[in-house]
């Protein structure tokens, strides 16, 4: 049985596509000469949106002393392009709200998700990543391809996770065994068919194989380890009952020492239960 | 992002790349930095960058302290007025974690402030992959325009260029300071290498002149020893001439003798020195009586002295240990040493020796004091050098091997003291050394001046021992054969002289001797073939060896191959008395010493001692004559005389009369002296009658 | 011991254990006694609690409660099948592995 996934993804294009708003963000973003002023005002044209990006942003400064109360003040605050980062994320967010539950649990799919975000936000800080937003979103949008297989294909992922529990297996070696193709290239083929930044494209299609990655192999390497990070701790799941192998390769390329890890176990368990509060909060 | 940016007129794309061009410019700091480049600088040229980028009215530059804990403020730009402002507000974001967040992004966090938030205030991390190195601050009056995200970002590749622009100029800083450091440790070595050399060479140089002082010290006693030794030789040759010369004859055998023993006290220095360089020092450890020890250092010192017309003054600071545990012929040697050093270096008045005991210490404090002509203070330190004397040309005026200091400073060290010099040109010098003694109980200290010299014993005088059996010694050199010799007869022993090892043990073997003698170096079978031999034949009796090698390895040598022991070369008559009286039981005769016929009477002695006897009535005759003048010191010499020969010619009787004699000398009591010459009279008479 | 907010953090507290700072940089050693330049190296370093000593409120820090070898081991067989598949040689993973299978005791002792 062969799948397409490009098919697959074109028929989702179809349900699920990115909102106006988003359109407009990135139009606004897209000319050099805008302001801060006019991106502001676009967002807040949308409360819900508005609503839902100032819980994001306060979720990433937990701790902090000021609260974030607007969207100007979340844009001096964290510059616009990571509130660009946010509006995706949020936008995102809200399309898959509504995914059947009998395959995946959504709070524990979600759970992994921000995990993994706020693992790669750290990691990004340490290393002093400008855009340390864009991290968490790459994050938060990694196993998104496994949602897709969970609405369009739901009866072939029953026998995959047979199989992977069986054979003690990764559940993504299984997929690419069984349909040909895994979720990480499902997913970039959905944020390519969004026409989002090759960056986080890249980054999302090789989070099992980061030194596939050609453009952007640390940013892919930094996934990578947050996805095994969050797994190991057994923060949420999207699925995944096993923790995966750490790739040397990965690890070697973040350039941080092994004590770094206390450091970003501490940071995750500072913000992860206040942003899965944040974010999940509106919907539980 | 997945488009470009899109440039929608030409007025953006102009705006694009004059904001370019403000990146591309060259940073002045970076023309310049073929000078040092501060971090002054640095930061000069970045806050130009920087307004050219955004109108900032007010900036400021943090930097974390030495720990990279807390930040200050460092640079601020305009004026110094504004340096509390900025540091005001800087505390206040502090305060409320603005700055904590500023820190942990790469990007600029913006405050908006004034009226319609027209005014903005920018906190920018200065920070590279690895570390943070510096928060910016910015403060904008007014601005009209809006700040756009291209702004923004250009301040974040200003900052990011600014922090690696800093951090390189800190590790240019460190590894500037490492050159110099190891600029500084080359050249330190260079010159520890340039005086190493210096030492060396200086420290050869030293060694070549004392090779060079060393062979005329050895030529100058060697060239009278001979040259009088062969005018003897004529002079005996001459049968006519020999009565004629024989007080010349004397005279020059004085000579000999007098430059014998300066020879051999040279090659005894070098001998100790070579045995110090080497490590082989020895140290003998016994109880001792230091005042007796210092006394006999007194006795030889005052002859030295006299002849010079210097004064001997010793001093005793009491209390005083009655007994030290040391090595007492080292400390000896270094008293005598500096002693006969302060006389050799002084012309006229007083040479002063001092002893006192530091009880705590345990250590024994000596000063030898001259009035001589000093030693110019650049040359303290090198006194006690191998190889040196202060001045070379001293070695001319003064002789001596210049080793007596170098052996004086590593006895008293071995002796567990040290040695040190007070000298002042023209005035003398004071040399102070000190030595360990052990532990000194109270009662063992001597109090008054009474008590120090009650225990003085008067050993001038020694006898060769009385002593019955026989002796084999082998020796190639005649003389020193008619030497041994004689000295063996006057025990009493008999003997068989061999010249050679071979016939030594042919000798041995068939005498079965109670000793045997053994000289080292022979020709035809050497000493030690020849004991090995003997040993190997059963011989079981002691061997010892004559030998002037006596270094530590060699003297095991010996015993390693069957010596019993040995003795040095050259043979003192005391130290091979004192030697046979290990081998030998005192004979029954050597009870009645006082016996005339105790004396062992081999002919050449008897002759001697006939000699002796019938001079003594002449010798009587000059005394009276003497006396009469009133000449007192021709006196105390003719008596000297007397003590000495008298004992040796078997008149002990004399020795004895003559030393009360010149006990009544010293103490001026001169009224008594004709009564002790009439004694001597009846002496003589009965001697010459017994004849 | 007790956790406290860094703004009830007072002076001649003593921290009772290390300090880290954002970048995981040792700001405080176990043992200072707090001063105001600590106080102000915590806020700019961006700390929001600290450990100090006094107090008996333990309870309520899971992470201060001592666990015994016995529930280590018991934490330890039921997380180690979760890593069959992971390279717990590296020492990253290893790491992680101690990680969770102290906090899965800490849980276990909890829910008992």
């Amino acid at each position: 049985m062969a799948y397409n996934p490009e098919n697959i993804i074109k028929r989702v294009g179809q349900v699920a596509s990115l909102p106006q708003i988003f359109m407009k963000v990135e139009e606004t973003l897209n000319n050099p000469a805008s302001s801060s002023q006019h991106l502001a005002r676009i967002i807040e044209e949308d409360p819900a949106l508005t609503a839902r990006l100032l819980r994001l942003a306060n979720s990433a400064y937990y701790g902090f002393a000021a609260k974030i109360e607007s969207v100007n003040h979340a844009i001096t605050a964290m510059g616009t392009q990571q509130l660009r980062e946010l509006v995706l994320a949020c936008s995102v967010l809200k399309l898959f709200k509504d995914v059947p539950e009998d395959l995946v649990n959504m709070e524990l799919f979600w759970r992994h998700s921000i995990a993994c975000g706020v693992i790669a936000r750290t990691i990004a800080s340490l290393r002093f990543e400008t855009n340390v937003e864009r991290f968490f979103v790459a994050g938060l949008l990694h196993d998104i391809g496994r949602l897709i297989m969970f609405m369009q294909l739901p009866e072939e992922m029953l026998p995959i996770f047979d199989k992977a529990r069986q054979e003690k297996q990764l559940l993504f070696k299984i997929e690419r065994e069984v349909l040909g193709f895994n979720h990480a290239k499902l997913g970039s083929l959905l944020l390519a068919n969004w026409k989002l930044a090759p960056r986080l494209i890249e980054c999302i299609e090789w989070h099992h194989a980061p030194a596939m990655a050609k453009l952007y192999p640390i940013d892919a390497a930094i996934v990578h380890t947050s996805d095994v990070i969050a797994n190991a701790m057994e923060m949420g799941t999207s699925g995944e009952r096993l923790v995966p192998e750490l790739r040397d390769s990965a690890w070697d390329l973040l350039g941080l020492p092994v004590e770094s890890l206390e450091q970003i176990l501490k940071t995750l368990n500072e913000q992860y239960a206040h942003a899965v509060s944040f974010i999940l909060g509106e919907e539980s | 992002m997945s488009k470009q940016p899109t440039a929608s007129n030409s007025g953006d794309l102009q705006y694009l790349l004059e904001m370019l061009d403000a990146l591309v410019a060259p940073e002045d700091y970076l023309s310049g930095s073929e000078k040092h480049s501060s971090k002054e600088a640095i930061f000069a040229a970045y806050q130009l960058q920087i307004r050219q980028i955004i109108p900032f009215e007010k900036m400021g530059f943090m930097v974390p302290d030495e720990d990279g804990l807390d930040f200050e403020l460092e640079y601020f730009w305009p004026e110094s007025q504004i340096e509390k402002e900025l540091q005001e507000q800087l505390e206040q974001y502090i305060e409320d974690r603005t700055f904590s967040v500023a820190l942990q992004q790469n990007r600029p966090v913006i405050l908006q402030k004034g009226e319609h938030n027209s005014e903005l205030e920018i906190l920018h991390v200065l920070a590279t992959r690895s570390k943070i190195v510096a928060m910016f601050f910015g403060v904008t009056g007014k601005i009209k325009k809006e700040l756009n995200e291209l702004q923004l970002k250009m301040l974040s590749i200003i900052m990011a260029n600014c922090a690696y622009a800093l951090d390189s100029n800190e590790l240019a800083t460190q590894i500037r300071e490492y050159n110099e450091q190891l600029e500084t440790k080359i050249e330190y070595r260079t010159r520890e290498l340039l005086t190493a050399k210096e030492v060396a060479e200086s420290a050869n140089k030293a060694k070549t002149e004392f090779l060079s002082n060393m062979s005329h010290e050895l030529r100058t006693p060697l060239t009278s020893i001979i040259g009088y030794a062969e005018s003897i030789h004529q002079g005996l040759a001459d049968p006519v001439a020999q009565n004629i010369n024989l007080e010349k004859t004397k005279k020059q055998s004085e000579v000999i003798i007098r430059n014998a023993s300066h020879l051999s006290q040279i090659i005894n220095d070098v001998l100790d020195l070579s045995k110090i360089e080497s490590g082989n020092l020895e140290i003998e450890k016994m109880v001792f009586s230091p005042v007796l020890m210092i006394e006999e250092v007194k006795n030889l010192v005052t002859l030295m002295a006299k002849d010079k017309n210097l004064e001997l003054i010793v001093h005793y600071q009491l209390p005083f240990p009655a007994e030290i545990d040391s090595d007492p012929t080292r400390l000896k040697q270094i008293l005598l040493n500096l002693s006969s050093n302060a006389i050799k270096f002084t012309e006229s008045g007083t040479i002063r020796i001092e002893a006192s005991f530091v009880q705590p210490e345990q250590k024994m404090f000596f000063k030898v004091i001259d009035e001589g002509i000093g030693v110019a203070p650049d040359k303290h330190g090198q006194i006690f050098e191998p190889f040196r004397q202060a001045d070379n040309s001293t070695t001319r005026c003064f002789g001596g091997s210049g080793l007596g200091l170098v052996i004086c400073k590593h006895l008293s060290e071995a002796l567990g003291g040290n040695i040190s010099l007070k000298s002042e040109i023209g005035k003398g010098t004071t040399f102070s050394f000190s030595i360990a003694t052990g532990k000194v109980p109270y009662e063992n200290l001597i109090q008054t001046e009474m008590e120090l010299f009650e225990n003085k014993e008067d050993d001038d005088d020694f006898k060769p021992p009385s002593l019955q059996g026989h002796v084999v010694f082998s020796e190639d050199w005649i003389d020193n054969q008619d030497l041994i010799a004689f000295y063996l007869e006057n025990t009493g022993l008999s003997y068989t002289a061999t010249s050679n090892g071979e016939e030594a043990v042919e000798k041995v073997l068939e005498e079965s001797p109670a000793l045997v003698l053994m000289d080292i170096q022979m020709p035809v079978m050497d000493g030690m073939e020849a004991t090995q031999l003997l040993r190997a034949c059963g011989y079981s009796g002691p061997i010892v060896a004559l030998t002037a090698n006596v270094l530590k390895d060699e003297v095991e040598k010996y015993m390693a191959n069957g010596f019993d022991g040995f003795l040095a070369k050259p043979i003192g008559q005391k130290k091979f008395y004192s030697l046979l009286e290990q081998y030998f039981e005192k004979s029954s005769i050597s009870k009645k010493e006082q016996s005339q016929d105790s004396w062992p009477a081999s002919d050449k002695f008897k002759t001697m001692s006939a000699n002796f006897a019938s001079s003594l009535p002449e010798r009587l005759k000059e005394l009276r004559e003497v006396l009469g003048q009133g000449d007192l010191k021709q006196f105390a010499a003719l008596v000297h005389g007397l003590k000495g020969a008298g004992g040796s010619f078997g008149y002990p009787e004399i020795t004895v009369l003559a030393k009360e004699m010149e006990k009544v000398i010293k103490e001026r009591a001169i009224k008594e002296l004709p009564y002790q010459v009439n004694e001597l009279e009846k002496m003589i008479n009965d001697i010459v009658l017994n004849q | 011991m007790q956790k406290i907010a860094l703004e009830d953090a007072e002076i001649d507290m003593v921290v009772a254990e290390s300090v880290t700072g954002s970048q995981g940089q040792l700001l405080l050693g176990a043992g200072t006694v707090i001063t105001a330049k600590h106080i102000r190296i915590m806020k700019t370093w961006g700390v929001h609690s600290l450990i100090v000593e006094g107090g008996d409120d333990v309870s309520e820090e899971a992470d201060l409660i001592p666990i015994s070898d016995e529930l280590l081991q018991q934490a330890q067989l039921l997380e180690k099948p979760r890593f069959c598949r992971a390279n717990i040689e590296h020492e990253v993973m290893g790491y992680l592995l101690k990680e969770k299978v102290r906090l899965k005791a800490i849980k276990i002792n909890r829910d008992n």
